[in-house]
């Protein structure tokens, strides 16, 4: 039922404008709509014109056509379209002639022409008509002299026995697998779109559309594939419904002192707490409450200053802490004893040793390899051994679980590995903060960020290092996302930047008031189920939680501590678990709506410290009654029995 | 008095001086402009650029050199007197310092530091 006429061509194919306007004219006076339909509208009634015939709706197809008075395509493009589908190669060369001076490009009607023959040729060879399968290598592929390695290739496939033995040879999958389809898919992009539609072009805008709406949703943290979202109203996860850690779900005041730091095992089975008094608290993560028990005490000891830095090996074995004042060393617990079980002899071995240790009263340095395969509460020390004057305040490990960096502001930059202990230094780099980053190739480099708000690399396996970036103020703390592409820095004064390494250029600037003017030491910490989440730790008492790359650069808060928020940590697996450390000696489990609010019902329960507030971005009157209800932290029952001994 | 843990910043330098009381890095030579000073415990150096430093309100002060607007200047770490910054000078001539820092020898010590290997190479 088409009428022949074009509508109006709005892609730049100038050539074609004299022509394609006189048709569009045309089209308009031959319409049944009144007024004709504008540009917009025609370009719409082919989409779905497209949509429809795709899925086989003919019928509708037809009366689209002529109540519309609009052709969905060229009707040389289409008269093409059918040969091609039907095999009718020679019709279909023929309307290639007509539709020659329409291509994008000149030069490609020589290949539109050799992909026909080539799928004929195929087509032929599938059927077993060599003959005429040679006819059309020899007179019609070979004459164009197009892509003559391609022309060879086929003309071994003769040699092929059976379709099958064709299909697996040349990885052609055959003519009843769609590839006449794939065919037309192909040859379109040669095709300005106003003469041929890209395929399914509605579905792809609207799938733009949906992907458009996810990335601007504030609180998307679900698995929601663009397909399964609702076209019938834009999509935004709402606060409370979404998989976001809107919610305060526990409060948790086993420690005494301010919780300087928190750090989520990778496998997110285990939370570590540094406080100021020296105290680092193991916690367990309950598979379905996500309810956090205390599990391990250990203590670095009340003259270092507190827990500076905590960092958990790869493995989620072995936990490295470093102290605030100038320590010349850093102590590494082996929180879960490897998965193969030493033997017999080596056990009993250690379980002597720490024997020992207890009754002499003095703490031993016990050799690596009774320390790290079991699960004593005796920490390893690492230091180069060197002057009191030494100070190494912040780590990372290495992918391996057994090398690590230390480094501090006094100049220390050192490598180490758990057997050999000190291993290599970099000299003279004052380091504020550490990561490690791996590349593509499998080569670790550690990233460190120094006191002239430089982000450096350092490889110590070949002792070369360069600058990737150069901040305009100090740069307090830093952090890596998932994926190892994006380092939030918090800058003196500036709030965080979020820095991309790759590239090297800065890719957004979170504003936080709270963040950096105070000059406090606080971390942020990516996470979410795609990494696409900022939480940062602030002195308003407050976690402010970005959605990065999101229209909105407002952050969400999370308020309910009455104390600076010093640190955050996102759950790697439970991807809606967010833990906040503050001033005020608690630590506070934010949730999904629906699952805080559950664990605060059995909370109540069982007479803990209940959380009923958090709502966004207003403190709750009710939190400074909570803590006074708390109940006695040694009689926890959810409490490991190997507990472990305070030093 | 309950605080989360403070930033503290570090200038580098060759010479690096600190805080006395709690070896807090607080400026370097690079930064230092003139010995000439006096204060209260004796000598004074005048410094540029200093950090980790805690202010107080304004105080207006005679000195020898004049009528100035000053704040006093501590240690951020452990809240000893370190000296004072010239917010303002009355006369004209004095109107160098504002801005910079005047920190008492007696109070601060001097010690070795590092040049820059990536800078200073």
């Amino acid at each position: 039922m088409e009428n022949g006429c074009l509508n109006g061509v709005t892609n730049g194919n100038s050539g074609n404008h004299a022509a394609s306007t006189a048709e569009a004219a045309a089209a308009a006076a031959a319409s049944a709509v009144s007024p004709p339909l504008n540009e917009r509208s025609l370009e719409t009634v082919r989409l779905i014109g497209q949509f429809l015939r795709e899925l086989g709706l003919s019928h509708s197809v037809d009366a689209l056509v002529q109540e519309s008075g609009c052709a969905l395509e060229n009707s040389a493009a289409a008269s093409f379209r059918r040969h091609v589908a039907n095999g009718d190669w020679d019709a279909a060369e023929e309307c290639m002639q007509s539709l020659q001076s329409l291509v994008t490009e000149a030069s490609s009607a020589t290949e539109i022409a050799f992909r026909l023959c080539e799928q004929r040729y195929m087509e032929l060879l599938e059927a077993g008509d060599y003959m005429g399968a040679l006819n059309v290598l020899r007179n019609r592929l070979t004459p164009l002299k197009f892509n003559t390695g391609r022309v060879h290739e086929l003309s071994t496939y003769i040699m092929c026995s059976d379709a099958e033995e064709l299909h697996r040879i040349s990885g052609w999958p055959g003519s009843l697998a769609g590839t006449r389809e794939a065919l037309l898919d192909q040859l379109q992009q040669f095709f300005p779109p106003a003469v041929m539609l890209p395929p399914r072009r509605l579905l792809s805008l609207l799938d733009e559309a949906v992907q458009y709406q996810l990335a601007k949703c504030r609180y998307h943290n679900t698995d929601l594939p663009v397909a399964e979202v609702s076209l019938l109203a834009d999509h935004a996860c709402s606060r409370d419904s979404a998989e976001f850690p809107a919610r305060c779900g526990q409060v948790a005041d086993q420690h005494q002192d301010e919780v300087r730091c928190c750090q989520f095992s990778p496998d997110g089975r285990h939370l570590a707490t540094g406080c100021k008094d020296g105290a680092v608290f193991i916690w367990r993560v309950d598979d379905l409450t996500l309810r956090l028990s205390v599990a391990r005490r250990y203590h670095i000891g009340e003259e270092r200053g507190g827990v500076a830095c905590l960092a958990w090996s790869p493995d989620s074995r072995l936990l490295l802490c470093c102290a605030a004042e100038d320590s010349s060393d850093v102590l590494v617990w082996c929180v879960s004893p490897p998965p193969l079980l030493p033997p017999a002899s080596a056990a009993a071995h250690h379980h002597s040793l720490l024997a020992e240790s207890h009754l002499n009263g003095a703490s031993v340095v016990v050799n690596s390899a009774s320390v790290l395969s079991g699960g004593s509460s005796e920490p390893q020390r690492f230091s180069r051994g060197g002057t009191p004057e030494e100070s190494l305040t912040t780590a990372a490990w290495f992918p391996d679980s057994v090398h690590f960096v230390a480094g501090g502001i006094r100049g220390q930059f050192y490598l180490f590995s758990l057997e050999a202990g000190y291993r290599k230094s970099w000299d003279f780099i004052r380091v504020v903060a550490l990561a490690t980053r791996t590349d593509r190739d499998g080569n670790t480099a550690a990233l460190a960020a120094d006191s002239f708000g430089r982000v450096r690399q350092y490889r110590f396996d070949t002792m070369q290092d360069e600058t990737l970036l150069q901040e305009d103020g100090s740069i307090i703390a830093m952090c890596l996302s998932r994926d190892q592409q994006v380092a939030a820095l918090n800058v003196v004064n500036s709030g965080l930047r979020l820095w991309d390494l790759q590239h090297r250029v800065c890719l957004q600037r979170l504003a936080g008031p709270g963040i950096s003017q105070g000059g406090y030491c606080l971390h942020a910490c990516f996470g979410g189920l795609t990494g696409n989440f900022l939480a940062s730790g602030s002195q308003d008492n407050c976690a402010h939680v970005w959605r990065i790359g999101g229209a909105d650069s407002q952050p969400d808060r999370l308020s309910g501590h009455s104390g600076i928020v010093n640190s955050v940590a996102w759950n790697p697996q439970h991807h809606g678990m967010l833990v906040t450390a503050s001033d005020d000696c608690t630590i506070r489990v934010w949730l999904p709506t629906a699952r805080a609010l559950s664990a605060a019902a059995t909370d109540h329960g069982s007479g803990g410290t209940a959380a009923t507030d958090g709502s966004s971005g207003q403190a709750s009157a009710n939190l400074a009654s909570s803590p006074a209800t708390h109940s006695p932290s040694d009689s926890n029952p959810d409490e490991d029995d190997d507990d472990g001994i305070l030093e | 008095l309950t605080m989360g843990r403070h930033f503290i910043q570090h200038l580098g330098g060759d010479r690096v001086f600190s805080c006395s009381n709690c070896d807090c890095p607080l400026t370097n030579r690079k930064e230092l402009v003139s010995t000439r000073f006096t204060g209260a415990t004796g000598r004074a150096f005048l410094f540029n650029r200093v950090v980790n430093l805690e202010f107080s309100g304004i105080h207006d002060r005679m000195m020898l050199t004049g009528r100035h607007l000053v704040r006093d200047v501590s240690c951020k770490k452990c809240k000893a007197k370190l000296g004072w910054i010239y917010e303002f000078a009355i006369e004209e001539g004095q109107k160098y310092k504002e801005g910079k820092v005047i920190l008492e020898r007696a109070l601060i010590n001097e010690s070795e530091g590092f040049p820059d290997p990536v800078r200073d190479s």
